[in-house]
């Protein structure tokens, strides 16, 4: 996407990135169903996965970061922040890597699932790690796993939306306010 | 509504396939016998040992956190907790090998684990 100084393009990253912090935000006030720890639908990666279309991986890779970081300093508590940033970073660099590769054979559903099969997998590892147990990962991840394929198809199609009819106006300049 | 491509459908069996792998993992490592110890550790730290076979309570008071565990009829489960999410409480009672109960906010975990399955050394085919 070009921008017509650098920043522009910063105050654009900018407001994708705290749209994403929003979305982090609302995501907590939705009633979990299932007694999963760490099961979420990871609302934030529709910016995230939408980014990775128009912008270099450098510039998603500020944006996840600042998402990140901002969301803890409001409403994390002392682990969360390493989960996001383990989920987060393996997410953005798969789906990264897969739309570099495979752009011409997935939709952003595809990808969207990737990215969050590989974020839950990323915390699941991180789980691991902090309890100083494989079991406990091992005896969740089922359950988990099978979840990211539902929160990433609707996180994948909310993206297609945000790209057509957002991002892509935005673009071409035919977006009327 | 939307197209779905090929590679689309690849990644959705693909995970579902690794789903099952795991799945299959569980059902692999999981089995019942008496001698199966019931492991409290907190930020990873192993804190306690008990036998499943005797039914108690306990409260752990960590500057984490509050947990409360009950192991009765050969089940355990976390009673009651200070976390603000109370996903451990509402977690299905565990009673397997394998299987635990976590409390991501507490750093506490409750797991079951067990020795050598039941008597049989060998079966002869």
């Amino acid at each position: 996407m070009q921008f017509r100084s650098k920043t522009q393009k910063m105050a654009f990253l900018s407001l994708i990135a705290a749209i994403a912090i929003v979305l982090s935000y609302v995501e907590r006030l939705i009633p979990s169903p299932l007694p999963l720890p760490g099961m979420k639908l990871g609302l934030a990666n529709i910016m995230t996965l939408s980014a990775l279309y128009y912008f270099k991986f450098k510039d998603v890779l500020t944006i996840v970061l600042i998402r990140v970081l901002v969301v803890f300093l409001i409403l994390g508590q002392a682990m969360s922040l390493l989960y996001s940033f383990a989920g987060g970073m393996l997410s953005l660099i798969g789906m990264f890597l897969m739309l570099n590769s495979f752009k011409k054979f997935v939709s952003p559903i595809g990808v969207s699932i990737f990215g969050s099969f590989l974020h839950n997998v990323a915390q699941l590892l991180v789980l691991a790690v902090v309890m100083k147990s494989i079991s406990i990962s091992i005896n969740y991840a089922p359950f988990i796993l099978l979840t990211s394929i539902g929160t990433g198809f609707f996180v994948g199609l909310s993206s297609t939306f945000f790209i057509e009819r957002i991002l892509y106006k935005l673009e071409n300049n035919q977006l009327k306010l | 509504m939307i197209k779905l491509k090929t590679g689309d459908y690849i990644v959705m069996i693909g995970v579902v396939v690794i789903t099952l792998f795991v799945f299959l993992l569980n059902v692999q490592r999981s089995y019942v016998s008496k001698h199966m110890e019931v492991q409290v550790k907190v930020g990873g730290e192993l804190i306690d040992t008990f036998d499943i076979g005797y039914d108690m309570t306990k409260v752990y008071e960590t500057h984490f956190g509050i947990n409360k565990i009950v192991i009765k009829d050969g089940e355990v489960y976390i009673s009651d907790a200070d976390c603000p999410d109370l996903i451990c409480v509402h977690s299905k009672h565990v009673h397997k090998n394998g299987e635990g109960i976590v409390c991501l906010p507490n750093r506490f975990s409750v797991e079951i684990v067990g020795h050598e399955k039941g008597e049989v050394d060998a079966v002869s085919q």
